[in-house]
């Protein structure tokens, strides 16, 4: 399978003014810059119809990353190629092969039905009449939202909006997605039927995604491989499960107690959880059979689990000893 | 072409649809610029009933030097109407999604929000300079062609303005005082360029191009400009033109893209 996005030795560097109190009037004649680097000699590639989840914290990398791969910003150094394209020259023939979504930032018209600003996207990628119906309805469908694109948007709550901003990005169908924060500030219920129709999505029309989330569900859900960020530069690619087999240190272990009973010293310092009947131990994996052996012998367990560490504690403690 | 037309319109509809969801404004908004446009044109003819000549122009020709301002003035916010929303857009970060779509981000930057209002104050500003280009005797056609010419060559010349302020508000959000200069600056042509001593009538030809704009039409129209000057007008519109559009690209690649 061919790659569809391929980026070598990329650098994004921003100018940010540097300004000091004891340069008192004269800052207003001397100015200083820093160069700030958001991104640092980054190399990676995403194959055809892949689902690359990008994960760092706030300032990692991964929006600038993203905004480079769909011609937003222009790169400091490297070279970025997307479908054979290089994004910042803005060709027309690869514009209409992508589509950026936003969680933060509205594509709606706002003071207008959504209808609106899909029969402008209708014209905006030359989709024909029944390309346009056959596509909406579709969407519609997927997203159950036939009842909300006759209301003017700013009537509409943040989940109804989402739904409609991705019909609006997904309607010319494709085939390199890029996802920023897409379930940002979404309800439970929403952000499932978000998460489920990206799936079906994937499913049905196989694009190239690139998703960035907060929110570990997003990627272990909808990613094959996974690139953390950290302060401009990658410190992992490869899949979710290598990286917990690689970083996990430690195991969760899941205890159901039949009734309370003292914990000896040192199982009680292991212990995350305790709400009986249920126990939980974050063990480390060389210590994981003693433990276990210990709390079965005591003949008390009704019930035990071993999984693997959360995500979330995984990518916290790769992140930690890279921010060493 | 065809393609960038069919978007004009609808991005004029959508203009006209937002524009007239507020029916309130729209009537003061006229009001407004009637009473506004109004006093200046009975403030020059005060002026001119007491003087009969300024700097040698007659009052019907110091009317067609201010009705020729407002049809430029008009017709240039009439067109160029959203870079004054351009702000927003940069500081929001919703710009990045204009600059992801298949076509030139000026179709909805600079020109994208057609304003209705403007074209019935542009109608009246018409109708009056066709009034008293016609008052004006003694003129040849080809004159009129001139000024039809001129008229156009201003309007790039407000056009280079605009582009110049879209890419200072890329690269640093800075729109409205830059607007607000450019409009104060180009208010200096409601009336011959000639009532202004030297050295500030030159400046205002070459550095700051308000006589080139505002002035010059009618300077044609009347047979008052050498070709050298016809030359010079033209030349200048097109070098400020691809200025303003180098400056635009230059910006491109120092935004930042604000808003996360």
């Amino acid at each position: 399978m061919g790659h569809d996005i391929i980026v070598k030795k990329l650098t994004k560097a921003y100018k940010v003014r540097d300004v000091k109190k004891s340069d008192g009037i004269m800052r207003f004649f001397k100015r200083r810059y820093l160069d700030h680097t958001a991104l640092s000699n980054v190399s990676f590639t995403v194959d055809k119809g892949e689902v690359m989840g990008m994960v760092g914290p706030n300032g990692a990398g991964k929006t600038t990353t993203m905004k480079m791969l769909s011609g937003i910003l222009y790169p400091t150094s490297g070279s970025i190629s997307v479908r054979g394209f290089m994004p910042f020259e803005k060709k027309h023939t690869f514009l209409r092969q992508i589509s950026f979504v936003m969680g933060r930032k509205n594509q709606l018209i706002w003071d207008l039905p959504a209808i609106d600003t899909f029969r402008l996207n209708k014209e905006i990628y030359e989709l024909n009449e029944s390309a346009y119906k056959r596509s909406l309805g579709t969407l519609l469908d997927f997203l159950d939202a036939h009842d909300l694109i006759h209301r003017p948007v700013r009537t509409l709550s943040l989940g109804q909006r989402m739904r409609l901003e991705l019909v609006a990005a997904l309607l010319h169908n494709p085939s390199i997605l890029f996802l920023d924060e897409p379930t940002l500030g979404l309800d439970i219920v929403v952000h499932a039927s978000i998460v489920r129709f990206l799936q079906e999505y994937r499913r049905e029309f196989h694009p190239t995604i690139l998703l960035s989330s907060h929110d570990m569900r997003d990627v272990e859900q909808l990613t094959n491989r996974l690139m953390l960020i950290n302060k401009g530069k990658i410190i992992y690619q490869g899949t979710l499960n290598a990286l917990v087999q690689t970083y996990g240190t430690h195991k969760r272990v899941r205890v159901v107690c039949e009734k309370s009973y003292v914990l000896s010293e040192r199982l009680r310092k292991l212990v995350t959880i305790d709400t009986f009947p249920l126990l939980e131990f974050r063990v480390k994996r060389s210590e994981l059979e003693t433990t276990v052996s210990q709390l079965l012998s005591s003949g008390k367990c009704t019930d035990l689990t071993v999984e693997n560490e959360q995500v979330e504690k995984v990518i916290e403690e790769v992140l930690s000893i890279n921010s060493l | 072409m065809k393609h960038t037309l069919s978007l004009l319109r609808l991005f004029s509809y959508y203009s006209i649809k937002k524009t007239f969801a507020q029916p309130l404004s729209v009537l003061l908004f006229v009001i407004a610029k009637i009473i506004r446009f109004a006093l200046f044109y009975f403030f020059i003819q005060y002026l001119l009933s007491k003087t009969r000549m300024l700097v040698g122009y007659t009052l019907a020709e110091t009317l067609l030097f201010f009705l020729t301002f407002s049809l430029i003035d008009g017709i240039a916010q009439l067109l160029f109407r959203e870079v004054y929303r351009f702000r927003p857009l940069v500081t929001e970060g919703t710009l990045d999604l204009v600059l992801t779509k298949p076509y030139h981000p000026f179709l909805q930057i600079l020109v994208g929000g057609i304003d209705v209002l403007d074209v019935i104050m542009v109608i009246i500003y018409g109708v009056f300079a066709s009034y008293f280009l016609s008052q004006i005797g003694g003129i040849a056609s080809m004159s009129f062609v001139v000024y039809i010419l001129l008229v156009v060559n201003a309007l790039i010349i407000a056009a280079a303005a605009h582009i110049c302020i879209l890419a200072l508000g890329l690269i640093s959000s800075e729109i409205d005082n830059s607007l607000s200069l450019f409009r104060d600056v180009t208010r200096l042509g409601s009336l011959p360029i000639d009532i202004y001593s030297e050295p500030v009538r030159t400046v205002l030809n070459t550095v700051v191009p308000v006589g080139v704009m505002m002035s010059f039409p009618v300077k044609g129209y009347l047979g008052l400009l050498s070709v050298q000057s016809l030359v010079y007008s033209f030349l200048l519109g097109a070098l400020l033109l691809w200025v303003s559009l180098f400056m635009w690209k230059s910006a491109l690649k120092s935004y930042q893209s604000w808003g996360g």
